[in-house]
């Protein structure tokens, strides 16, 4: 296991290297420059490349930005906070991101677990219909439409919470970003729910508990509930990679100063090393998360190291 | 399976059904019934005018909130409107501008001009920065004199030159050192301005906020970190800057020991980064944001309410024709483009945001001549609305060319431009049968590289004046202006006219000189038809009807030096 | 159930000959069980008879016909066009007599605009006709669905179908490109691409080839290391069958339904990524119109004239919708063992 878990990571990290190698490319191959506004004359834009050092070569600058950042610099800012260093401008940002996500995760987890247990516990009847449709529609409504009737009815019309981000407020102003979040988590998990759990309630061994005479609660919460939820834990990847996705129009929506709107303004204002960053760093966490998710499997089902080894 | 499930999918069918309902009533409310979602959209309209009075919680702090987030604290290297805003906060220049735009002495208490214009004298006002040093002539000296450093690579150096500033260019080139500037401390509270060439704008410039001094030991004791937070910056303006949110909120605090302190102005200003308006809005109505910008639709919507304001920018957009594409190059086909694009409506019923048609390529109330009128009013309205000329010109263009043609328009993805590209699209092809017109939509700063390249036919763009004088517009057409001459106009009748002006035998003549411009102006646009001008933007805002004292300056920074809440 | 059908059918013939129907004396008369399984078992009945007792995918299919029909008519029937500007006819309310009044807060807009002509879903911030705009954006979406299933089949498999079959150093290579790809969130691939390349139709295409196959490749390259031990496939070499002729000739089609289920779930995300794009003003470009562009702009004015976001977002969620219940239900269909992904 240790030596798969090894193997993993640096393979992991090879890509990590990678992926930033492309991110330089693109951004480098994009068109227009962080210094471009309609006053800008060629000669100041000449002196701005030289002072940034833009005006050397691909490789040169490569290699130079990989030596720095593997002593943690990662550039400073060229437009958004000019001048500020990188690392010191995501990681506010990054840290607010993080925790409005793993609440909208759990919220997600949570709910889409009880939808979907009480649709397969009722299967074929009208709660299993409503469970499907509403799973259906979480992930058929875009997010952001969703994100602003929230904010239109509950933070308006309610004013059960505030719309805005508000830093002097935090807790309360995360709530109905989270909410919006939720959304598809909850949709998901609730789908998957259902299905894995329908399949483990018709299975033999069930059967064989029920034969038992086991009470029901316990039939349920310790043995097929327990069984449902290995598999659900591969879908946490792709939920995760779509919380990220939605953050960036939620952030947008509710002015909430995270990664995501970091990324998108970095990216309208080509302000490389900003973007290169947000998007590493979105590369790194989803990479990690499914090294993490895999290894977790590996541990709970041992099936899939014997499946891993052969393939 | 009875006992257990029954409360739990009862509780999850009641949480279901709540959620449906918010999301169903809302993602038709649409439907535009006589019902259906008329309750929650009046409730807008009439909360409105009720919760924005309401909102003075704290009257000693006011909320404005911004579509753009700052860039800098540093003020030359600064480039944007709203960061210059915030600087203006904290900072002050020589001068400061009256609600009119008029220049009033702030950290000079008075100054002399030499007979010929060539030699400002500044005498200083007893202010002292906010760490109780006072402010001295050598801090604008040394100010300045970063300012036009190559190192600093600031994008704002040109305006030195602007001003005729002795070896501004040469300084910025790197050909001489900063110590031959034109500009000199004759003693601490005194501060010589040498010229070139006399300038009628200097005093008003003064206000900018590249212009503000900078405390050099404070300055280099911050190493790399001067201005990146509150803590790495000393003020010389009527607020300190006590908060610094990136990407949410700029807090700004009065400064008790300011020498010229306004006892009504609001005690804590707070900008507010919001990029969606429609949310800063809902803010506005729930009483948490006093002043707010408006975009397309919502202006028609809140035209009227109290508090709706209205005010002109200097930004005039305008289409440069690229004159080196061939087809281009015919002037039927720019004078038929020129004749199409219906202005009039493009300012009322596309953009309603307060905008106004533009009558030439220079904008309204940007300046005031030698005889005290406006620049418009003595050139007059030069653009022209005409589709049976434009039928003309283009069939005739036709003929010349040899068949129909196809033009491509590329302007930046922001909502305003797309509108207004969409509407000339669509006059183009209707007043110039048998054109085709394609869209061609980019984010700004490509937009802008592409055309600064000639990579485009015809393009949207604006030009924000950098001071109150129709040369800074002028300038920009000139052949030998690489940067800013996109379309690549060159005309010999045009650059003379223009170099006289600025530069020649009339630059002292306020008179000529202005007549000299009004010719240009004629050439370049209703001659040569080189460049388009579209409209002159207008800002649409709500603003609490307690707040006052916002002057907003369409040639200059927006100051909020003195806002005041009831 | 499929499974009995099944079973039924392969032991059919030895019941015929070495039982008489007489042997069975508990069958009733009238049942002919061994007959009626004999004459129904065709594949695509089978799938057939299967897909049609599921309501919700019959539901979806239904919606995904009428939504097709609508977008290849709709623009027709309106009697405008797409991008006809009537500035004076800008942001009407919807008007249908006796369904929606063309009025807003109260006030009948056509009345008061003096307008005499009806569009049934509102018109924009340029006055163009809603409901020409709404079919003519479903017909970009749909285009984007369809390249999509496209992408997802030829690039997906074929790439999950080599990596597979030939394993060791390829396999590994294929698999770290892919993963690299897969690193990099889609969203800023997406995002970076739309800067790239010039906005519009083509390059909204370009961004879903680049990303969308992998998880399709996944599963092809995990059927293909199921199929690739088994004895046909070694009968197959040992005739002397080339490789590329046993996996698209001998794997493929064995592990092409399967595929072509995961191709239909595919199909909303696709929907969603072009939406996404014009969320974010990197889509198609205007006076084109796709339910994304069409939802942004409406977007930016939700709270002043929400109907012209409804139209959009109602027949984006229906399309997306009845995706899935399609999806669900053939799933179902061709494979009820098959775990939903």
């Amino acid at each position: 296991m240790s030596k798969y878990i090894t193997k993993r990571v640096l393979i992991s990290l090879a890509t990590l290297l990678v992926i930033l190698f492309v991110l330089f490319l693109m951004l480098d191959k994009m068109p227009g420059s962080p210094f471009n506004d309609e006053k800008l004359t060629e000669t100041q834009k000449a002196l701005l490349y030289a002072k940034y050092g833009l005006d050397q070569p691909f490789f040169v600058r490569f290699f130079k930005y990989l030596g720095a950042v593997l002593r943690g610099d990662l550039g400073v800012s060229y437009v958004l906070n000019k001048n500020k260093a990188v690392s010191d401008l995501i990681s506010a940002p990054l840290l607010l991101s993080i925790r409005i996500g793993a609440r909208a995760m759990l919220l997600g987890s949570v709910l889409g677990l009880l939808l979907g247990i009480a649709a397969a516990l009722n299967h074929n009847t009208w709660i299993d219909t409503l469970c499907s449709f509403i799973s259906i529609v979480g992930v058929s409504v875009p997010s952001y439409v969703f994100a602003l009737l929230l904010a239109y009815y509950i933070g308006f019309v309610l004013k059960l919470t505030p719309i805005l981000y508000n830093s002097k407020n935090v807790s309360a102003s995360i709530i109905l970003p989270t909410i919006a979040l939720a959304m598809f988590p909850t949709a998901n998990v609730s789908r998957f729910t259902r299905s894995e759990m329908i399949d483990v309630l018709n299975s033999e061994y069930i059967l064989l508990v029920e034969a038992k005479g086991v009470r029901q609660t316990s039939l349920i919460l310790r043995h097929a509930l327990r069984n449902t939820l290995i598999p659900i834990i591969t879908i946490m990847g792709p939920i995760l990679v779509n919380l990220l996705t939605g953050s960036m129009v939620v952030e947008k929506v509710f002015g909430i100063p995270g990664i995501g709107m970091l990324m998108v303004q970095a990216i309208q204002n080509n302000d490389y090393n900003v973007v290169i960053a947000c998007a590493f760093v979105y590369s790194a966490m989803y990479i990690a998360m499914m090294l993490i998710v895999d290894i977790l499997y590996g541990i709970i089902d041992p099936r899939i190291r014997v499946a891993k080894g052969s393939a | 399976m009875i006992d257990f499930k029954k409360p739990l999918s009862f509780a999850l069918a009641a949480a279901m059904l709540a959620g449906c309902g918010t999301s169903t009533s809302a993602g038709t409310p649409a439907a535009g019934t006589d019902t259906g979602s008329a309750p929650a959209a009046e409730n807008a309209g009439t909360t409105d005018a009720a919760a924005a009075p309401a909102a003075s919680a704290n009257s000693s702090e006011v909320v404005v909130a911004f579509d753009a987030d700052l860039n800098t604290m540093d003020h030359h290297i600064a480039t944007d409107g709203n960061s210059f805003i915030m600087q203006s906060m904290c900072y002050s220049g020589l001068t400061s501008l009256d609600a009119a735009g008029s220049p009033l002495p702030e950290l000079a208490k008075s100054w002399d001009v030499s007979e010929d214009g060539l030699v400002y004298t500044f005498h200083l006002a007893d202010a002292t920065w906010s760490n109780g040093t006072p402010v001295t002539a050598k801090d604008f000296v040394y100010g300045w004199q970063r300012l036009d450093a190559p190192e600093t690579a600031s994008e704002y150096a040109f305006i030195l030159d602007t001003i005729h500033c002795v070896n501004a260019a040469e300084v910025n080139a790197g050909e001489k050192p900063v110590e031959e500037l034109g500009v000199k401390a004759i003693d601490d509270k005194t501060l010589e301005v040498t010229l070139t060439l006399p300038c009628d704008f200097l005093l008003g410039l003064m206000s900018f906020p590249s212009f503000f001094p900078l405390n050099q030991e404070f300055y280099e004791a911050q190493g790399d970190q001067f201005a990146l937070s509150p803590d790495n910056m000393i003020y010389c303006g009527p607020y300190n800057m006590t908060g610094w949110e990136q990407g949410n909120s700029y807090t700004f605090t009065k400064r008790a020991d300011y020498f010229n302190l306004d006892p009504e102005a609001a005690e804590t200003v707070v900008f507010r980064f919001q990029q969606d308006t429609q949310s800063a809005l809902l803010e506005y109505q729930s009483g948490n944001i006093d002043v707010v910008k408006l975009q397309g639709e919502q202006v028609d919507q809140y035209a009227g309410e109290p508090g709706f304001t209205n005010r002109l920018t200097g930004y005039l957009w305008y289409i440069p024709v690229n004159m080196t594409v061939d087809k281009l190059q015919n002037l039927n086909l720019r004078k038929a483009i020129h004749y199409a694009i219906d202005r009039e409506t493009i300012a009322k019923d596309v953009l309603m945001d307060g905008s106004i048609a533009a009558e030439g390529e220079i904008p309204v109330a940007l300046a005031t001549g030698p005889d005290g009128k406006d620049y418009r009013e003595s050139a007059g309205k030069i653009t022209e609305y005409d589709p049976a000329k434009a039928k003309e010109f283009y069939d005739a263009a036709v003929k010349e060319l040899g068949g129909d043609v196809t033009l491509e328009l590329m302007f930046e993805d922001s909502e305003a431009s797309k509108a207004v590209a969409e509407y000339i699209q669509a006059k183009l092809k209707e007043n110039c049968p048998g054109m085709e017109v394609t869209l061609n939509s980019k984010p700004k700063k490509e937009r802008l590289e592409l055309m600064k390249s000639q990579k485009y036919e015809l393009g949207l763009t604006r030009w924000g004046p950098d001071y109150a004088d129709p040369q800074t517009y002028m300038d920009l057409f000139l052949s030998t202006n690489v940067s800013n001459n996109q379309g690549r106009y060159n005309s010999a009748k045009y650059d003379e006219l223009v170099l006289k002006a600025t530069q020649g035998e009339d630059a002292a003549d306020s008179a000529k000189r202005w007549a000299d411009f009004v010719e240009a102006e004629k050439v370049l646009v209703a001659e040569d038809f080189a460049v388009i001008p579209v409209y002159q933007n207008g800002g649409a805002m709500m603003i609490n009807p307690n707040v006052s004292n916002i002057n907003f300056h369409s040639a200059a920074v927006d100051d909020y030096r003195h806002i005041y809440k009831k | 159930m499929i499974m009995s059908d099944v079973m039924l059918e392969k032991h059919a013939p030895v019941l015929d000959d070495d039982h008489s129907p007489e042997d069975f004396v508990f069958v009733q008369e009238g049942e002919k069980l061994v007959d009626r399984t004999y004459k129904a078992t065709s594949y695509w009945r089978d799938v057939w008879s299967h897909f049609s007792k599921n309501r919700g995918a019959l539901i979806g299919f239904v919606i995904i016909l009428i939504i097709v029909i609508m977008a290849i008519i709709g623009p027709m029937i309106s009697g405008r066009a797409y991008d006809t500007i009537i500035i004076e006819h800008k942001n009407l309310p919807p008007k249908i007599p006796g369904i929606f009044g063309g009025v807003e807060r109260g006030i009948d807009v056509y009345a008061s605009k003096g307008v005499n002509v009806n569009y049934w879903f509102g018109t924009d911030y340029n006055g163009r006709d809603m409901f020409t705009r709404v079919w003519q954006g479903t017909r970009i979406s749909l285009l984007v669905a369809l390249v999509a299933v496209v992408i997802d089949i030829v690039i997906g498999m074929s790439y999950g179908l080599i990596s597979g079959y030939f394993g060791g150093r390829v396999d590994m290579i294929m698999q770290r490109i892919a993963e690299i790809l897969n690193g990099i969130p889609t969203l800023v691939v997406v995002t970076l691409l739309g800067m790239v390349l010039p906005s519009g139709i083509i390059s909204i295409i370009f961004a879903l080839m680049i990303t969308g196959w992998i998880g399709m490749s996944r599963i092809a390259r995990a059927e293909v290391l199921k199929l690739k031990e088994s004895e046909y496939i070694l009968a197959s070499k040992t005739l002397g069958a080339r490789d590329f002729a046993i996996i698209f000739k001998d794997i493929m089609p064995n592990i092409f339904g399967q595929l072509v289920i995961m191709a239909m779930f595919s199909i909303p995300n696709a929907i969603f990524t072009e939406a996404f794009l014009s969320f974010v003003g990197l889509g198609i470009q205007p006076p084109e119109a796709s339910l994304g562009s069409l939802i942004s702009d409406g977007y930016k004015s939700l709270t002043i004239h929400p109907y012209q976001i409804a139209f959009p977002v109602i027949v984006l969620a229906l399309l997306m919708l009845s995706f899935n219940l399609f999806a669900d239900g053939l799933r179902d269909a061709f494979d009820p063992n098959m775990k939903q992904m």
